[in-house]
């Protein structure tokens, strides 16, 4: 397991450098000189070019790749174009709030998803099973944006009783927590949705396999069947959905922070991309990037938890 | 698909409703000149804000301009990026594909390598990072969606074509002196193509999502063109007292995606014989 959990963390490298290779060349490939979109339509030419001496853009590409990088190592992203503070002073106020938020969402999503999966799955084609499927089939058709506009239109304008945007103090406060709800349920639907569709098929799979025709055959009472037996099987795609679907979740978070004003990684990037904030854009997809790779890597290792028939060595 | 695969896809209840509901978005867009009230972009001033009623079915909006109008136009733009998006990463994803699935060894190393990178990305943030690059825009949008949707195409395809290229007909079809394009044109892709066909009826979905999520970030088709994503962001700034302005055209994209839902899931049932469709129901596998 040591020795499998080495040889994909080895994997990665060559996936990150090659991924940093790439948000490096964003800038580079983009139309326009950042020096002059810094200095303004107005300046002079010589402010521009000290600028663009200052920012290392005068340099041979390979030299500006190799400061990039071993500025990323450190963590230093440079200046943000827009607010001139540090990126990762941006990034380090507002990642905490992305996590929050996609923490809440995933947690409601799994475990909704997998509870209505599960009882569509043990009652194939049964009026459950099929408003369940059905209202999961919408779930994942619609934008999520626009799921979030109809929580706020709902609850915040019409019936009053969520804040309609914004983040609180803390989530452990009443207000901070019921500014969190719309966004996590806005984030989580998609997911909820999938995950609803994938379970059920996984547990009519694994429901007509021989261990729970014997299962059932020794006695064992249908619960115990279910959640013991059937159940940790039938999750195992399930958790690679999961992988896959928080990929989807961190881009979603994109979207959904803004739609609800929830200052997370989501709207600095767009809010950068607006501004041409080269910096902090190349800062967030990168780090973006490197969080999805890292929790693949741990949704890959937690398959020999719940398989133990998956052996690494 | 042959005529088998037509018959049972004819049979499946859910692609039925989901035909149904894209022979509505295709109908839109093919006669949306005869079909809108008005041009998409005639504007009212003194009707601006105005809720469904019989003059204007789905209201108006801050600039006067009928919302029936705006979505039946909508259509076209939707179906047009979904489309071409889907065709970017089905055309260079499945040559990618193929190509690292029938040669392998370092070429597919190297291909596949580079789609690990992409697929690093989750797909709207890689959209947007394009965006980033091109500006914004309706042909960017296209372009951006369509490369996040390369490694997907490539990733399947490939795996089809390793199990196929081991198969006896290509054996066959080499040992009669027929060259790689050829074994690969004739032989590889009718054998792939099933999941492929799949697969791309459900991108087209995610492609209408993704762009209608780029757009809504400001960052799609530009105003004053009908884009439902657009149209939806602009709805937000009125949500509190003219709500119809964002309700319908996410019902419109929804709608649209639910559509390439339900026939994707037909196709993969009616291409799959284990899968009993029936006049009435099926299995549930």
């Amino acid at each position: 397991m040591f020795q499998y959990t080495v040889q994909k963390m080895i994997g990665c490298i060559p996936i990150l450098i090659c991924v940093s290779i790439l948000v490096f060349l964003l800038v580079h490939l983009t139309p326009g000189d950042p020096a002059r979109l810094l200095a303004g339509p107005e300046a002079y030419e010589e402010d521009v070019e000290s600028i663009r001496e200052q920012l290392g853009l005068n340099e041979p590409l390979h030299t500006q790749y190799a400061e990039f990088i071993t500025g990323a190592i450190r963590m230093d992203f440079g200046q943000s174009f827009r607010t001139n503070r540090p990126v990762m002073q941006d990034i380090r106020d507002r990642l905490p709030n992305t996590f929050q938020l996609a923490i809440v969402a995933v947690t409601w999503s799994v475990i909704f998803g997998v509870a209505v999966g599960v009882y569509a799955g043990i009652r194939p084609n049964s009026l459950g099973d099929s408003v369940s499927m059905g209202v999961s089939i919408i779930g994942v058709s619609a934008p999520s944006f626009w799921v979030g506009l109809l929580l706020m239109l709902l609850f915040a304008y019409q019936l009053g009783w969520l804040p309609a945007s914004g983040i609180g103090d803390s989530p452990f406060t009443w207000d901070g927590f019921s500014r969190m709800i719309m966004p996590a349920l806005t984030l989580g639907a998609a997911t909820a949705a999938v995950m609803a569709r994938m379970t059920r098929s996984s547990m009519l799979e694994v429901l007509h396999q021989d261990y729970i025709r014997t299962a059932r055959s020794k006695g064992l009472n249908e619960r115990v069947v279910i959640y013991r037996h059937a159940l940790r099987n039938g999750l195992i795609p399930v958790v690679t959905l999961l992988g896959l679907q928080l990929g989807v979740l961190l881009g979603g978070a994109v979207i959904t922070e803004q739609v609800f004003a929830w200052p997370g990684i989501g709207t600095l990037v767009i809010n950068a991309i607006h501004a041409r904030d080269y910096p902090t854009v190349q800062a967030c997809i990168l780090l973006i990037a490197l969080i999805y790779v890292i929790v693949n890597l741990l949704v890959d290792l937690t398959y020999s938890v719940i398989d133990p028939r998956v052996r690494y060595d | 698909m042959n005529k088998k695969v037509l018959l049972r896809l004819s049979r499946h209840r859910s692609a039925r409703v989901g035909g149904a509901l894209l022979l509505l978005v295709f109908f839109m867009a093919a006669f949306a000149p005869f079909l809108a009230p008005e041009g998409y972009n005639e504007q009212d001033l003194i009707m601006r804000l105005e809720g469904p009623s019989l003059e204007a079915p789905l209201g108006t909006d801050h600039l006067g301009r009928q919302l029936t109008s705006r979505i039946i136009w909508g259509a076209r733009i939707t179906l047009q990026i979904a489309f071409m998006a889907t065709a970017i990463g089905l055309v260079i994803g499945t040559a990618l594909g193929l190509t690292a699935g029938f040669y392998g060894g370092y070429i597919d190393r190297l291909i596949m390598g580079f789609m690990d990178v992409l697929i690093a990305f989750p797909g709207i943030l890689l959209a947007l990072a394009v965006v980033a690059i091109l500006g914004p825009g309706l042909y960017n949008v296209m372009i951006a969606v369509g490369i996040s949707g390369i490694p997907r195409f490539a990733r399947l395809v490939r795996g089809s074509t390793l199990s196929v290229r081991e198969k006896e007909y290509i054996e066959a079809g080499r040992a009669l002196g027929a060259n790689d394009p050829r074994i690969l044109i004739y032989h590889v892709v009718p054998n792939v193509i099933g999941p492929i066909i799949v697969f791309a009826t459900l991108r087209v979905g995610v492609s209408i999502l993704q762009a209608a999520g780029v757009s809504f970030l400001g960052l799609g088709a530009q105003p004053p063109l009908p884009d439902w994503g657009g149209m939806v962001s602009q709805g937000r700034e009125y949500l509190r007292g003219s709500w119809w302005v964002g309700v319908f055209p996410g019902i419109a994209i929804m709608m649209t995606v639910f559509g390439f839902n339900l026939i994707g899931d037909g196709i993969r049932d009616a291409l799959d014989s284990r899968v009993r469709i029936a006049g009435k129901g099926q299995d549930p596998k």
